[in-house]
């Protein structure tokens, strides 16, 4: 019942600042729960599911999520958490929570700085050209030319393989990669990465069911929490001044990545 | 149906009978016979992704747009590789 409640509020979380919710639930089930970072990782991928096709499901709905490319970085993306995914299973836990400290570390970085690029002009030319529309923005029938295609999804392969070793979505990950390195506006990139965080978590969780890795009661109360937490966030999100909050969860994620390192030195 | 409307239909149907099922089965844990039920929940509601994507390749071939037919077979395919891979690991 706690850690269902506690999913509810890493589920809301995550909708408000656009996280799969791993970043949450990982230091939640090691430090909380005190089960071990392969436990962790397991469950933590299919809440991550629940939360990532659940948001999806909106944007695709919305041709927001730009699925074909989506499909197209999932390949590389696909191939890292695979062998992110086998090769966690050969990691010692403290390596695995030193690895997620770095991931989080970048998230609080990031959160604290919020890069984004704004996409404004296209040539409407080439083989990667596709065009989105945002009532919420204002924006209609806009085109935007992806660049970078291949060094992208190089990089896809590196965030598929830390979200599959440490159980965080890699959303934080992506969307800079898309919006920044790949020139896809941000609330497409944001969409896309929702739409990709399903199928790369996908590609680790199946590896941890096989395993046998799963527990069933932490992964159930972890999805149905987080799936709850989610539709709440993303019904507050338009209410809350995100970007203020942003700033204060930096310095939240900073203490829990100085926690883990500590965790993994095994002074906790 | 589009290939945007029949993968979003997909993913909300798929998730919410697996969080469905894993419900059932957390609450029939407390009588001891609920793991059953939440393995299964668990496995419909990770197989959603994968899916949709079937559901979006079916599209695209419908579609005959050739090109993004090939990248989603071979996602598709990916995928069913890394679950071969990781079974014999």
């Amino acid at each position: 019942m706690v850690l269902l409640l506690i999913a509810i509020g890493a589920g809301i979380i995550g909708a408000l600042f656009g996280l799969g919710g791993g970043i949450v639930f990982i230091p939640v089930l090691t430090i909380l729960f005190q089960q071990d970072a392969t436990t962790a990782a397991a469950a933590s991928l299919v809440g991550i599911v629940a939360t990532s096709t659940g948001s999806a499901t909106g944007y695709v709905k919305k041709g927001l999520s730009n699925i074909r490319l989506g499909m197209l970085m999932e390949i590389t993306t696909t191939i890292g958490a695979i062998t992110g995914a086998i090769i966690a299973g050969y990691l010692e836990n403290w390596i695995l929570l030193i690895i997620f400290s770095m991931v989080m570390l970048y998230s609080g970085f990031k959160m604290a700085i919020s890069p984004e690029k704004n996409i404004t002009e296209c040539d409407a030319k080439g083989d990667l050209v596709f065009r989105y529309s945002d009532a919420a923005s204002g924006v209609e029938d806009q085109p935007y030319a992806v660049k970078n295609c291949k060094s992208g999804m190089v990089l896809c392969t590196i965030a598929g393989a830390v979200s599959s070793m440490t159980g965080v979505g890699g959303g934080s990950i992506k969307v800079p990669l898309m919006n920044i390195h790949m020139n896809i506006p941000v609330k497409v990139a944001s969409a896309t990465s929702s739409y990709m965080i399903g199928i790369t978590a996908f590609s680790g969780a199946i590896i941890y069911f096989i395993q046998g890795a799963i527990s069933y009661q932490i992964a159930t109360a972890v999805a149905i929490g987080a799936y709850i937490g989610a539709v709440i966030g993303t019904r507050i999100s338009a209410k809350v001044n995100a970007k203020a909050i942003k700033r204060y969860m930096s310095v939240v994620f900073f203490f829990i990545a100085a926690t883990m390192l500590l965790k993994a030195g095994g002074y906790m | 149906m589009s290939l945007n409307s029949e993968t979003a239909w997909i993913l909300k149907t798929e998730t919410s009978i697996g969080l469905c099922i894993m419900a059932v089965g957390l609450v029939a844990s407390i009588l001891g016979f609920g793991d059953l039920l939440m393995q299964v929940g668990i496995l419909v509601l990770i197989f959603a992704p994968v899916l949709g994507v079937i559901v979006s390749t079916k599209c695209l071939i419908q579609e005959k747009d050739r090109k993004w037919s090939c990248v989603a077979i071979a996602l598709i395919v990916i995928l069913v590789v890394g679950m071969v891979i990781s079974y014999f690991t």
